[in-house]
């Protein structure tokens, strides 16, 4: 699976649960920059991308990660480990 | 009386504990806990210990991130200090993150509580000096323990970025004499969010949250 494809993939989960329209996946994408995007809206988004991608992440790797490019990073690694 | 200050350590874990649930009940006797997820006082313990024990930065419970106050020898107040959204992640998104983890299925059937919740929550300002948890001693309050910890925090709290120029406390609005103890500090309201639902008072004690800052 190539990054490009991962992006946009998240960019439809995150339209999807952020609710804001057409989100541009950049790497430094973070809740600060989404209105929507609380602990709750959070939780739910990390839900969608697990059942989505077939993945589930332990607790480090999300308390590790600081923004939407750690993210691909994290979806990269555990796609190419099935 | 011989006061010090030091940072936490794990043999400081079960003071710790006592204060961080003394904190969230906040001077009434709704444990937010048991009425989201049901939990006894033991079993919110236990859930404090292991999200201490996950040793997740950023955020209020962070071992690290606690400094405690001794008086005469003994630990008399606990303060946990840290600053918003160093990490990368804001403080809320991370203690959920481990919260939901944790409690698994309880989180999930907590949700429409959770989703009240929100009504009561206001962002904390980004890169500013957090001072959350702030717990005194019953037979040492009154004695300006919790001035002298902010105080203590405020000047050596350790950063990897700049240096905060503000610092922010969060509170209900019923821990009147946390709020003077704060206020008498230079604190000041920045905000405060009040809920009209009357069911927030079976969650938290008090429907109206408050942001205090001081400027650094």
């Amino acid at each position: 699976m190539e990054t490009s494809e991962i992006r946009l993939q998240l960019s439809n989960i995150f339209n999807s649960v952020f609710k804001c329209g057409n989100i541009e996946i950049t790497d430094d994408l973070t809740a600060e920059k989404i209105e929507k995007w609380d602990s709750l809206t959070h939780l739910t988004m990390i839900a969608a991308v697990e059942s989505h991608f077939g993945i589930r992440f332990k607790l480090r790797e999300l308390t590790g990660m600081k923004n939407t490019g750690d993210l691909i990073e994290l979806i990269l690694e555990k796609k190419q480990a099935v | 009386m011989n006061i010090t200050f030091r940072k936490a350590k794990k043999t400081d874990l079960d003071f710790i504990t006592e204060g961080i649930i003394l904190a969230e009940m906040s001077g009434s006797e709704i444990l937010p806990y048991t009425a989201l997820f049901g939990l006894d006082l033991d079993e919110t313990r236990a859930l404090i210990l292991e999200a201490l024990d996950e040793e997740i930065e950023g955020q209020e419970w962070y071992l690290p991130n606690f400094t405690i106050l001794e008086a005469d020898g003994q630990p008399a107040a606990c303060l946990s200090a840290w600053v918003e959204g160093e990490c990368g992640m804001g403080s809320g998104i991370l203690k959920a993150q481990a919260m939901a983890w944790l409690l698994g299925e309880k989180w999930t059937q907590a949700g429409s509580k959770l989703e009240m919740l929100k009504s009561m929550q206001l962002p904390r300002l980004q890169l500013a000096l957090q001072l959350e948890c702030i717990y005194t001693k019953n037979e040492f309050r009154g004695k300006g323990m919790a001035s002298k910890l902010i105080e203590y925090c405020i000047e050596h709290t350790a950063t990897t970025s700049q240096k905060p120029t503000i610092a922010e406390i969060q509170l209900l609005g019923s821990n009147e004499a946390a709020f003077r103890s704060y206020t008498k500090c230079g604190f000041l309201i920045r905000e405060q969010i009040s809920s009209e639902q009357k069911e927030i008072l079976t969650l938290l004690a008090h429907n109206t949250r408050l942001s205090l800052i001081k400027t650094l």
